[in-house]
């Protein structure tokens, strides 16, 4: 699949020497390129047959010969350019062919500092480890932006980083649709409680609930490579919708590395080698990561601090007859963001931090027992566990006297006034567990003539629970009073989240006269939140997924072009609700029957009627995502071009509405009460009253539709100035639409006396975005020099966003007996009815569209000796910042990031 | 060759100090118009005053029997004239006054309009909007209160009076600008009675309480708080079902008329100065009725952002008996709300929110034991700035 990744390399590493050997096998060796010397356990992939083996201590490793005219090879091992290449079975019969593998090492020719298109079947950008390394990340987040599409921006550790595939901005549905696996397993949010109250959702903290994980989180130092997967992805991914980013962390040996990392907001230390176990033919790895961030130097009251830590341990069993891996991977991670006060600034003793610790083991590998049914078994399993823990110390400063309500259950009690300024704390405790298990088996069938068959069948199952405590705090001193109050729940009773899926996948490959055609056609089916084996409570959901690409130009059939091929895709993914949207808080309605305060707690009396609803929505259903795709794959010599057109519409994304109800209940009358008297309830007139009140209910309501077209052009070295040219971008246009079913709402009146009844409003609001832009990377290696350079010419050629206009009128009234009546023309004049009408500002439609804006960036690294390396980047090196004048709002936005730069160096040892 | 370098520099370096110094300075003639029915003999003796806004500094000059002044040098800036005038036909005192922002960046004549100034029997004796610290060093507004003085001899009733607060909110232009004889309200709230029930004796006052409660001494209050506002006349008490707002129950409460937002939960000024508050008769012999006169007078004002449309309330500027502008800080003294006939000046508390402190007009005289209040329609003359709130104390 990944045949095409280093063209470069294949062209001169071709099957080197031959040797006369035993009958039937292809015998091969692996050996440095720099050195010489044999390069052992690396993994030999055949992509045709899809049989795979690994190279012994020595180097060497015996291949199985085909039927095919040629087999594409591919090898990996750690610390190495992965080698892909092309050899004929028929000439290395009972052979031996030697491949050189390219180190790491800034003195060789070929290495890969960009993103790379993988032009298998799958439209993704596959990332390597020098790339990695020369984009000098801090975290995750700075990896994407070497997509095409993507835009660079700063370091920024001071809010959660979310996922951001194929569109403008990001949202909070597409980021939770990104599925994020670390060696095969999903990293899930699904379990995320990490909120003060589920109806209240603005934080003082920072968290990720409802949304994708934080990709602050991961450390890059030990990852060897990131795919992003753009397009249809195969069955064997599972519970997302915009796409994957698939993670492969180091296994294999490495020397001591040392990195120190500066910039204006990070100190950065990692620490990692890999052990060779010589005897038992097995690794151990072992990585150290710590970050500290300041979000403003000038004041380090905010910042962010990280600390990974992994030991991975991966062997391979019974060598040549039945290959067998298994890696065992357990990582710690612990962040912390917090906000002190500044003690010039703000109040002594206020805190707000948010943390999690976590635990995570993963195991994994596969096997190749090359039975009738099975010729490779794949394997995952991963438990992790986390302790979330967010907190606030802060005075709760309310200017006044407010009476809150302690009650648990539904109807009158006595409420407590609280002191207009108090201390509090409260925490929310959450201890997310998540398990994954995944099985893959898969059968190659080779028919002759040119046709080769491969079905892949397995399942998973995934299981999300929250194990904490939940919200603590002082229910009689709590940290906020707002409209609808909540009460703590224990995150413990909570139910789990079990999800599991089953899934099937043919691909094959027919060879028609000198073009191939390819097609990888499969279907998952999703059982959400499953009541067993064949019940489930969300429901079962079929995802039919579907990738064809026809080669139809090759060096066989023409003389210009080395492959053109065409390739369209079509597929469905869902993702299932977290258990934020699945189960929210109950909301509290604490209304005041009584009010009496006269500053004499003999006398205060207040007496409230409380109301509890559950806002649980049984009828709440999985995102969707339908993606479509087609594209074009174009190689001529050295340069190789992508282009790819894609709509996607995410649909069913979650969100939050209003539901209305109307309360009744009886206020007491103060009046007639004597002074100097505690007020006895039962003397006192009461006044029945109807209340509309709101509370927000989880609801499939969210849209997000992408689509555009993203380009790569990779020009190849030249090597005259040592300097390979690659230009990509992309097209976006991305529509996000705030609620796609009619919503309910009642505007705010002016009197005293509350509208009985409110409006439901037609759906559609929605904002639209479009950008293009290009990305002219240069990348300068001189291998005498050991050093790298590369510049990226960045071009937002266009960059547009409008709100579409939408219908503010409601389309009916409900009033407080359930009735309902039409909203017609003439209630939008009168003057009971006008201001339901919510008259649009006539600048909200306009177009802003920014002007072409530049930013340039350059990145160096230089390797002294083998030993040293060091690295250099400059973001926005021109410091060019324009403003553009918002059309709408007549205010100044100024675009780009600012000049920022930042060193790192790095020792071997 | 070197020393005619030198001397050349030299002469460069020497001539260019020689230079004339680039300062210019203006003359200006300014001519007060006083409307077409003033008395001519009048004219002579006007104050006006000359603000230069950047350097905040003041000249100080009378109108000759024209009713004109010449000012010969001025240095160009932005200045804001004030006229004041006050002169007696028979027993009756008429005040004038008039206010204009002008640039000055040539030679120039500029004509000021001065009106006839209300002259209100009750008036704005003192607004504690600044609020008081907490011991956290937070803020505690609750305890914000507006003070109405009797400034007669006769006893005057408040009944059916409305306090109002102007929708411009003094961080940007007033949108309403281009309507001169009406303001446009966010707020109104009443007085309640039927016309002889709030009597407020000569020399007296009464004190409207955002609460009614000893916010210094009261254990759930504010113990940095400078007023126990247990005896206040009034409180405005918002009734939400979550209780926002607490009800003292010696305190009676306001009526409301209007609030922009019923998601509001207590009546507040802005702490840092940006309410301009006007008390007003609102026509209307009942509280329905002037709450019919009050929805028949909205006049809508979308949001910037587009997501929802506010409707706000326009009151005639005849129906208004005082109004007081408050301004965040001299800076913001442009966005000025009130014309020159309601209040040609400005005022605020220079210590900012949180300070504890408030303005209160200055003493003018005292007589026969009972203190009159200076009322000349300029806030900026009239009030005390940054003084110890002392309701219902009169100094």
């Amino acid at each position: 699949m990944l045949k095409s990744i280093v063209i470069g390399l294949y062209l001169f590493t071709l099957a080197t020497g031959i040797f006369a050997q035993s009958s039937q096998v292809i015998r091969g060796k692996l050996i440095s390129k720099k050195t010489g010397e044999p390069v052992g356990f690396a993994g030999i992939h055949i992509l045709e047959t899809d049989s795979w083996t690994t190279s012994d201590e020595a180097g060497t490793f015996i291949v199985k010969p085909s039927d095919f005219h040629y087999i594409s090879i591919e090898v990996r091992s750690l610390g190495f350019e992965t080698y892909s290449g092309k050899i004929q079975p028929l000439l290395l019969t009972n052979s031996e062919i030697e491949i050189k593998m390219v180190p790491i090492s800034y003195d060789m020719d070929e290495i890969t500092v960009l993103a790379k298109n993988n032009n298998g079947l799958t439209t993704s950008s596959i990332i390597g480890n020098a790339a990695i390394e020369h984009v000098q990340p801090a975290s995750l987040a700075d990896v994407m932006q070497l997509l095409p599409g993507n835009i660079s921006s700063n370091p920024d550790f001071g809010s959660v980083q979310k996922v951001s595939i194929r569109e403008v901005g990001e949202d909070d549905n597409s980021a939770m649709g990104a599925s994020v696996l670390v060696d095969g397993a999903p990293v899930s949010n699904n379990a995320n409680l990490q909120t003060y109250s589920t109806v209240r959702p603005d934080n003082n903290f920072s968290t990720t609930i409802g949304s994708g994980i934080d990709l602050r989180q991961i450390s890059t130092d030990n990852i060897e490579s990131v795919e992003v997967v753009k397009g249809i992805p195969s069955v064997t991914f599972g519970d997302l919708t915009s796409g994957a980013v698939v993670i492969k962390t180091k296994a294999g040996y490495t020397p001591w590395e040392v990195k120190l990392k500066t910039d204006a907001q990070i100190k950065q230390f990692t620490l990692g080698k890999g052990f060779k176990l010589k005897s038992n033919q097995s690794n151990i790895n072992f990585n150290f990561d710590y970050l500290q961030s300041v979000d403003d130097l000038r004041s380090k009251y905010k910042g962010f601090n990280r600390i990974t830590a992994e030991v991975g341990y991966s062997k391979i069993f019974n060598l040549q007859k039945s290959p067998f891996t298994y890696h065992a991977k357990l990582s710690l991670f612990g962040t912390v963001d917090d906000a002190k006060t500044d003690p010039d600034a703000m109040v002594a003793r206020e805190k707000i931090e948010s943390e999690e610790r976590g635990l995570r083991f993963n195991m994994y590998g596969k096997w190749s027992p090359k039975m009738r049914l099975l010729t490779n078994l794949d394997y995952s399993f991963s438990v992790s566990y986390a302790h979330q823990s967010s907190r606030e110390e802060r005075f709760r400063s309310m200017s006044g006297i407010q009476v809150i309500s302690t009650a648990y259950t539904e109807g009158e009690n006595a409420g407590l006034f609280l002191p207009s300024e108090q201390f509090t704390t409260y925490e929310v405790d959450g201890k997310p567990v998540n398990v994954f298990l995944q099985i893959t088996g898969n059968k190659f069938v080779n028919f002759h003539h040119g046709i080769s068959n491969k079905v892949l069948y397995g399942f998973d199952y995934r299981l999300d629970v929250n194990n904490g405590a939940g919200q603590l705090y002082d229910i009689s001193n709590p940290p906020f009073v707002s409209t609808y109050n909540s009460r703590p729940r224990r995150y413990k009773d909570i139910p789990a989240l079990r999800s599991y899926s089953v899934y099937l996948e043919d691909k094959f490959s027919v060879m028609f006269g000198k073009t191939i055609l390819d097609v990888q056609a499969g279907l998952r089916l999703n059982n959400f939140q499953s009541a067993g084996l064949f019940k489930s409570d969300i429901g079962f959901y079929a995802e039919p997924r579907f990738n064809a690409q026809y080669s139809f130009l090759s060096k066989k059939n023409n003389q210009v072009f080395d492959k053109m091929a065409v390739r369209i895709g079509i597929g469905k993914t869902f993702k299932s609700p977290s258990l934020y949207y699945l189960y929210p808080d109950k909301a509290y309605f604490d209304l005041s029957a009584l009010n009496y305060y006269v500053g004499n707690p003999a006398y205060d009396t207040a007496i409230l009627y409380t109301r509890i609803f559950d806002p649980a929505n049984s009828g709440l259903k999985p995102s969707e995502n339908l993606k479509m795709e087609a594209g074009l794959i174009l190689k001529i010599k050295k340069v190789n071009a992508t282009i790819t057109a894609f709509n996607e519409k995410l649909s069913d994304g979650f969100g939050f509405a209003s539901n209305y109800v109307f309360l009744n209940y009886s206020k007491y009358q103060p009046e007639g009460i004597p002074p100097g008297t505690k007020p006895n309830p039962e003397k006192l007139n009461k006044v029945a009253t109807t209340l509309p009140v709101s509370y927000q209910v989880p609801v499939n309501n969210q849209e997000t539709q992408k689509s555009g077209v993203e380009f790569s052009i990779d020009f190849g070295k030249i090597n005259s100035v040592y300097t390979s040219f690659m230009l990509d971008g992309a097209w976006l246009s991305t529509k996000r639409i705030k609620s796609t079913i009619p919503y309910q709402f009642q505007p705010s009146g002016s009197t005293a006396t509350p509208d009985l009844y409110f409006g439901v409003y037609p759906s559609g609001e929605s904002k639209v975005s479009e950008r293009l832009n290009t990305n002219l990377r240069m990348v300068t290696q001189i291998p005498k020099l050991r050093m790298i350079l590369s510049t990226t010419v960045q071009m937002i050629w266009y960059d547009m966003y409008y709100f579409p206009e939408y219908e503010k009128t409601p389309i009916y009234l409900v009033n407080a007996d359930g009735s309902t009546k039409e909203f017609t023309q003439e209630m939008s004049t009168n003057p009971a009815y006008k201001h339901f009408v919510i008259p649009k500002n006539p600048n909200l439609s306009l177009r802003e569209v920014m002007p072409p804006l530049l930013q340039t960036n350059f990145r160096l690294s230089k390797e002294i000796l083998e030993k040293i390396k060091l690295s250099f980047y400059v973001n926005n090196s021109l410091n060019y910042r324009p403003e553009y004048e918002s059309q709408r709002a007549g205010s100044f936005i100024r675009r780009n990031p600012s000049v920022y730069f930042g060193a790192e160096i790095k020792v071997m040892l | 060759m070197k020393k005619v370098f030198a001397i050349v520099f030299l002469l460069f370096l020497f001539g260019s100090c020689l230079k004339e110094p680039d300062i210019h300075s203006y003359q200006v003639n300014l001519v007060v118009d006083f409307g077409t029915d003033f008395p001519q003999d009048q004219k002579n003796g006007a104050k006006v005053t000359l603000i230069n806004q950047l350097k905040n500094y003041t000249y100080y000059a009378e109108t000759d029997k024209n009713g004109k002044i010449q000012f010969s040098s001025l240095e160009p800036g932005f200045y804001s004239v004030t006229i004041s005038h006050s002169f007696s036909t028979g027993n009756k005192k008429h005040y004038y006054n008039g206010q204009k922002n002008i640039d000055i960046l040539d030679n120039k004549t500029e004509t000021v309009e001065a009106h006839e100034s209300l002259f209100g029997a009750l008036i704005i004796k003192e607004i504690y909007y600044s609020g008081s610290t907490t011991l956290a060093g937070k803020i505690y507004y609750a305890d914000q209160y507006l003070e109405i003085f009797n400034n007669t001899s006769e006893i005057q009733y408040a009944d059916g009076i409305s306090v109002l607060i102007h929708e411009s909110s003094n961080s940007g232009t007033n949108m309403w600008a281009n309507i001169n004889d009406t303001i446009v309200a966010e707020t109104i709230w009443s007085i309640p009675g039927n016309g002889t029930q709030v009597p407020v004796a000569p020399g007296k006052s009464i004190i409207i309480a955002q609460d009614g409660i000893n916010h210094k001494d009261d254990p759930n209050g504010n113990p940095l708080s400078p007023v126990n506002l247990g005896n206040a006349d009034f409180e405005f008490y918002v009734y939400k079902f979550n209780n926002k707002d607490i009800d003292s129950p010696s305190v009676p409460n306001m009526i409301r008329d209007y609030t922009v937002d019923d998601l509001i939960e207590e009546v507040t000024y802005d702490v840092r100065g940006g309410s301009a508050i006007a008390i007003a008769k609102i026509p209307g012999n009942t509280d329905e009725e002037r709450k019919a006169y009050i929805k028949r007078n909205l006049i809508a004002k979308p949001s910037s952002s587009g997501s929802e449309t506010n409707f706000y309330a326009k009151v005639a500027n005849k129906y208004l008996i005082d109004a007081v502008e408050t301004v965040k800080d001299e800076a913001h003294a442009i966005y000025k709300r009130f014309t020159p006939e309601l209040d040609a000046g400005y005022t605020y508390v220079t210590s900012g929110s949180r300070s504890g402190k408030c303005i209160r007009r200055k003493v003018k005289e005292i007589s026969g034991g009972r203190v009159i209040y200076q009322d000349t329609n300029i806030s900026t003359e009239d009030f005390l700035k940054d003084v110890d709130p002392k309701p219902k104390i009169y100094e």
